[in-house]
């Protein structure tokens, strides 16, 4: 029979039939496997989704820019844009000035009962529309990107247009959900203000490579600047090149030598700068999500490798023939992955089928995750490539083969039928029975935890390292949690002697257990491990943010701008209005607190100011490094530097800490500051440089705050006179210490509900496997469920004895899986989060949750266990 | 060796015994008696139902017609459990292919069926001394089956067979597997065992040879039983 069947006859010849004739255990096995294609992929999606929606929504709106002149911190000053036109001189380059600033519509607001930061971010872009109009933008479709004049409508009507009552163009989606049409009314809070304005128009949604930005508005800069009631700043000023094509690389670096220069308070951006910039904020996070995929869908080969192994079993006779009829191993082993690939590519159809439905669930999750951290206000969908489809297919092919190499050892060592029928049972795998490869990865991964974190493109950094740890600690742990195997045989062989003979078979048979019980221990004891690790590592986070929360908000009563969600919000608090409300006589003491973006080393980080003297006063910081002795936070120091205080964020990012210096440029000229604090801050992972306000309001040449603090006045009740404040202020959310501390419990609880999630598709997933191999271990030991029942056993003692090996199998699981669980918290809090937020966490053990956690699996192993036992006795023994 | 066996009590009855598999009728009305302590060869064709019949008598199958008469019992009409039951204390079973549990050693398999019936831990060490010695496998008793040769394994299945004492042993050519040597070894003990604790025996075999030890042969022929009954001491023609 040299060379087998071909592939096509071979299926149906064997694989179709055998499915035909098994089909339950065939669909499980197909829904393992589509299970994990589909997280992968739903992940994959949800990632791209939700750095689309992050990407430039200007450039979605007017095209492609050939660079950009952006602050050094804070805004760029007006007269910004005539520096920039002199030292351009005659080049062909139009200059786009572009003010952007967040607005919540007032609708929004209504629907979620004012609560603070649930409301969509809009954004709101002021461009020079007729700018726009004249300079021909390259649209690659060659429509208009903005309606400009209507039908009939001559430019200089259009001009009129633009110099009246200010007007917003909005999106298609947007207005569809608000039910507006051109021409009505549209509520708009802006910074702290109400404004009404009216809709201009409607903005095409014509690029298809671009996420269509819905929560994206658009009014002429004039008209914006008048909303504001500022015309001093620009947020940036964008280039767009006359000639037909875009500038090359060389003609941008020739721009930048042109634009360089001393003393100037802005700096030019190659275009791809703020795209690198915003994939870059989001990459650690989408990262942790990939390889909470990856190491899902380890677990998934795991489980796809035990129903291969099952089909191994049922097929053992057939093999057996085929070798007796002279098939080679050759052979065999070609048609073993016939069969796998035929699995793959079906198993992989409904994966990715799966993962569509997945994805639109998952895209929510990821996306509300990623609005409450990084304060995006993007709405996301889900948009499918060939490169998707085609990864989703290579996975769950590659996966079934990888899962395929155990089981098709096992294939070729079974012999020809003569010797099959006298009931050899199959040697499985020695490499499993060992400890010490399992003792060498475990060692080795440790020694991994040393290596320094990879700097990303944007100085996002990636704990390689621990993350190889973590794979090589799970691999290595399958290998050793077999040796639980013969002590648990042991202990429990004492027990039956003594209270229930009848299961002494069941026991012995896990004293003794093979390659297979091994195998779907192994399964359970990496979902238990991640969950376990998973569960430490929230639990510690929740617990640490909570002691934060209590230090850090030690206030009264917090006022941001209605609809700000963060410290990179663009909503203000005017200057007029925080001192009219610092001064009220129920406050005693007020801490004004301003945060801007800036860049440091070509990594964007923050520039924060409070009134340090008062922070020392009123609020403890948790100090990781202490300032030495009296700091006057007013005054440089000698050597003439600013004293400032980082976050741990920053000093991990920067890698500088007490006694270091920085220098940065702002519109005012370079700054140093040294460092004189590391505190904690779990708020933000970018890092923050903090220094008095009154630094930082002349370096920014502007009063206006992000948020504001008061203490009150013993007696003050915060909540009624927050109220009443709310009446009297209506762009501005007055919220109580309480109220502030559950809003941020809230954002913490959505940041983690999708790692809840994987965590019981991991679990469920692994409970499946387990029945899937019981399945396997059952028909195996057919001949030996016979000879019980021959020796008198009844149906249900015999599926008692099958069930006392499921429930062992769980317990080895279970056991091997908390275990390790500690390692991987360890190693997610100490490393892995250290290395890429910066954070220390405290460690926390959530010990009820994992007790409930553990019960409720083992009893779940033990009803499986149960189940596939009574269901195989009866098929079995029939 | 000729052996008359007058014992009028009567163990097992079968009485128009019918065993139909979907269309094909495998045993078409039997009718037989085994008396306590007697042994029975069971011959015929492949595939000619003795499995089957073994089956029905231990329990494991229910006849389709008639009714088996165990000490009285009808089998037809006891449950499951009661089924168990009785095989777990009247009746052995010794198998071609052994059939031991190969993840308890020779004395654990030896000594279970006696846990299983509830025996107290002095009971079984006694018995289990005595059992051992009998099938002189005391030697390999801490041993796992994979590592004993056939003769021992059938020596520990026989063991197991007879160790809480039952009234009948069901075998299915229990030396088919075994080379003509060591397979004498076993059917000596089997004879030896069930004279001295007074076991009845239904024994399937194709070789004629071991007839010797029965004290009547059953012959098994599309469905029927041929000639009933044959007693050994007739049909005996070479030593
Ligand atoms: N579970 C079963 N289902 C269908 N047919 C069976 C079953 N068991 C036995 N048979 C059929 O009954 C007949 C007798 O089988 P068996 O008792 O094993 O014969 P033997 O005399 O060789 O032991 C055979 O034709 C076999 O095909
Ligand atoms: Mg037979």
């Amino acid at each position: 029979m040299k060379g087998g069947p071909g592939l096509v006859r071979q299926w149906t010849l064997f694989t179709l039939r055998h499915w035909r004739r098994t089909p339950w255990q065939t669909l499980l096995l197909l829904f393992i496997l589509a299970l994990g294609v589909a997280t992968y992929l739903s992940i994959r999606l949800a990632n791209r989704s939700a750095v689309e929606s992050f990407g430039d929504f200007a450039v979605a709106v007017r095209g492609q820019v050939d660079g950009s002149i952006e602050p050094l911190a804070g805004n760029l000053p007006v007269q910004t844009l005539r520096e920039v036109r002199e030292k351009l001189g005659t080049k062909a380059v139009h200059v786009i000035p572009v003010l952007e600033t967040t607005a919540v519509a007032q609708r929004d607001l209504e629907q979620v009962e004012g609560q603070f930061g649930r409301a969509p971010t809009l954004r709101l872009l002021g461009l020079d529309l007729l700018g726009i109009q004249n300079l021909n933008p390259r649209a690659p479709d060659g429509e208009h990107i903005l309606s400009g004049p209507g039908e009939g409508e001559e430019e200089g009507d259009f001009r009129e247009r633009l110099r009246g009552a200010p007007e917003v163009f909005i999106s298609g989606p947007f207005a569809r959900r608000l039910g507006k049409d051109p021409g009505d009314q549209i509520s708009l809070l802006i910074r702290d203000q109400h404004h009404d304005l009216r809709i201009a128009g409607i903005l095409p949604q014509q690029r298809a490579e671009v996420s269509a930005p819905e929560n994206v508005l658009v009014m002429d800069i004039s008209g914006l600047m008048r909303v504001l009631g500022q015309y001093e700043f620009l947020s940036r000023i964008d280039l767009v090149w006359q000639g037909a094509e875009h500038l090359t690389v060389e003609g941008q670096k020739r721009l930048a030598e042109v634009l360089s220069g001393e003393g100037v308070g802005w700096v030019y951006r190659p275009p791809e700068f703020r795209e690198n910039e915003t994939a870059s904020m989001t990459a650690a996070f989408r990262l942790n999500l990939t390889i909470l995929s990856l190491i899902a869908l380890l677990t998934g080969v795991f489980l796809i490798s035990q129903a291969l192994d099952a089909v191994v079993v049922r097929r053992r006779l057939e093999i057996g023939i085929l070798r007796s009829l002279g098939m080679t191993d050759g052979d065999l082993r070609k048609m073993w992955l016939g069969e796998i690939l035929l699995l793959g590519l079906v198993g992989s159809a409904l994966g990715v089928l799966l993962g569509g439905l997945l994805a639109q669930l998952t895209v929510g999750a990821v996306g509300q995750t990623i609005n409450a951290l990084y304060q995006g206000g993007g709405t996301y969908r889900v948009q499918w490539t060939g490169a998707d489809l085609l990864s989703g297919f290579l996975l769950g092919v590659g996966a079934s083969l990888v899962a395929g190499l155990i089981p098709l050892r096992d294939a070729l060592r079974t012999p020809a039928a003569q010797v099959l029928m006298q009931g050899n049972n199959a040697p499985g795998l020695a490499l499993l029975r060992r400890p010490w490869p399992g003792l060498l990865m475990v060692g080795v991964g440790y020694l991994l935890t040393f290596f320094p974190p990879l700097v990303l493109d944007g100085g996002a950094r990636f704990p390689a390292g621990g993350y190889l740890t973590a794979f090589l600690w799970l691999i290595g742990g399958t290998f050793l949690i077999g040796t639980l195997f013969p002590p648990l045989g042991h202990w429990g062989r004492d027990l039956v002697t003594r209270w229930k003979p009848v299961l002494r078979p069941g026991v012995s048979r896990l004293h003794r257990a093979t390659t297979r019980h091994r195998l779907a221990a192994a399964g359970l004891f990496i979902a238990v491990s991640m969950a376990g690790g998973m569960t430490l590592l929230v639990g510690s986070f929740e617990h640490t943010v909570e002691r934060w929360l209590e230090h850090r908000f030690r206030a009264d009563l917090y006022i941001n701008p209605l609809g700000a969600q963060g410290a990179e919000s663009d909503h203000l608090i005017s200057s007029e209005r925080w001192r009219t409300l610092a001064e009220k006589s129920a406050v005693v003491a007020a801490d004004p607190f301003r945060s801007t973006r800036i860049q440091i080393e070509g990594t964007t980080t923050f520039l924060t100011g409070s009134d340090l003297t008062l922070l020392h006063e009123w609020q403890t910081p948790l100090w990781i490094e202490r300032p030495l002795g009296e700091v006057s936070w007013l005054e440089r120091t000698s050597a003439g530097w600013v004293p400032a205080i980082v976050n741990e964020a920053f000093a991990e990012r920067f890698r500088v800490g007490v006694g270091d210096v920085l220098e940065f440029p702002t519109q005012k000229g370079l700054q140093s500051v040294v460092i004189k604090g590391v505190q904690a801050d779990y708020g933000n992972e970018q890092g923050a440089l903090l220094v008095d306000r009154t630094w930082l309001f002349q370096w920014l040449g502007d009063e206006s705050l992000t948020n504001l603090t008061l203490f009150l006045r013993e007696g003050e009740d915060p909540g009624i006179l927050g109220e009443n404040w709310a009446m009297k202020f209506p762009g501005l959310a007055f919220r109580s210490n309480k109220a502030l501390r559950e809003t941020a419990k809230g954002i913490f609880r959505q940041t983690f509900g999708i790692t809840h999630a994987l965590k019981f598709i991991a679990l469920l997933v692994a409970l499946l496997g387990l029945a899937l191999t019981l399945v396997a271990i059952f028909r195996e030991a057919v001949q030996e469920l016979r000879i019980l029942r021959n020796l008198g056993l009844t149906s249900r003692e015999i599926a008692s004895n099958a069930a006392i090996e499921g429930t062992g199998i769980t317990f080895v699981g279970l056991a091997g899986g908390l275990l390790f669980s500690f390692g991987l918290g360890w190693l997610l809090i100490e490393v892995i989060n250290k290395q890429s937020f910066g954070w220390t966490l405290l460690w926390a053990v959530p010990v009820w949750e994992m007790v409930m956690f553990s019960v409720g699996l083992l009893l779940a192993g033990i009803l499986v266990s149960l189940g596939t036992g009574f269901v195989v006795v009866r098929k079995l023994l029939s | 060796m000729t052996q008359q066996y007058q014992n009028s009590k009567t163990l097992l009855e079968v009485h128009g015994l019918r065993k139909v598999f979907g269309e094909t009728v495998v045993l078409r009305g039997l009718d037989f008696t085994v008396a306590k302590g007697e042994r029975i060869a069971l011959m015929g064709p492949s595939g000619s139902g003795k499995s089957t019949l073994l089956n029905c008598l231990g329990g494991i199958e229910r006849p389709d017609q008639g009714e088996v008469l165990l000490s009285g019992n009808e089998l037809t009409s006891l449950s499951a459990d009661e089924l168990a039951c009785l095989r777990r204390c009247t009746i052995g079973t010794v198998f071609q292919f052994f059939h031991l549990l190969p993840t308890l050693t020779v004395r654990e398999n030896i000594a279970f069926p006696m846990e299983l019936a509830g025996w107290s831990q002095a009971k079984i060490k006694k018995q289990l001394g005595q059992l051992l010695e009998e099938v002189k496998i005391g030697h390999r008793a801490g041993a796992y089956p994979e590592t004993l040769s056939g003769g021992e394994q059938q020596r520990v299945a026989v063991a197991r067979s007879l160790a809480v004492g039952p009234s009948l042993l069901l075998a299915d050519e229990p030396t088919g597997n075994l080379d003509r040597k060591t397979g004498d070894t076993v059917l000596n003990l089997m004879e030896q065992l069930s004279e001295k604790h007074n076991v009845a025996m239904v024994m399937v075999t194709h070789d004629e040879r071991s007839t010797r030890i029965c004290h009547r042969i059953l012959r098994l022929e599309d469905g029927v039983l041929a000639g009933v009954p044959e007693e050994r001491n007739e049909e005996e023609t070479a030593g």
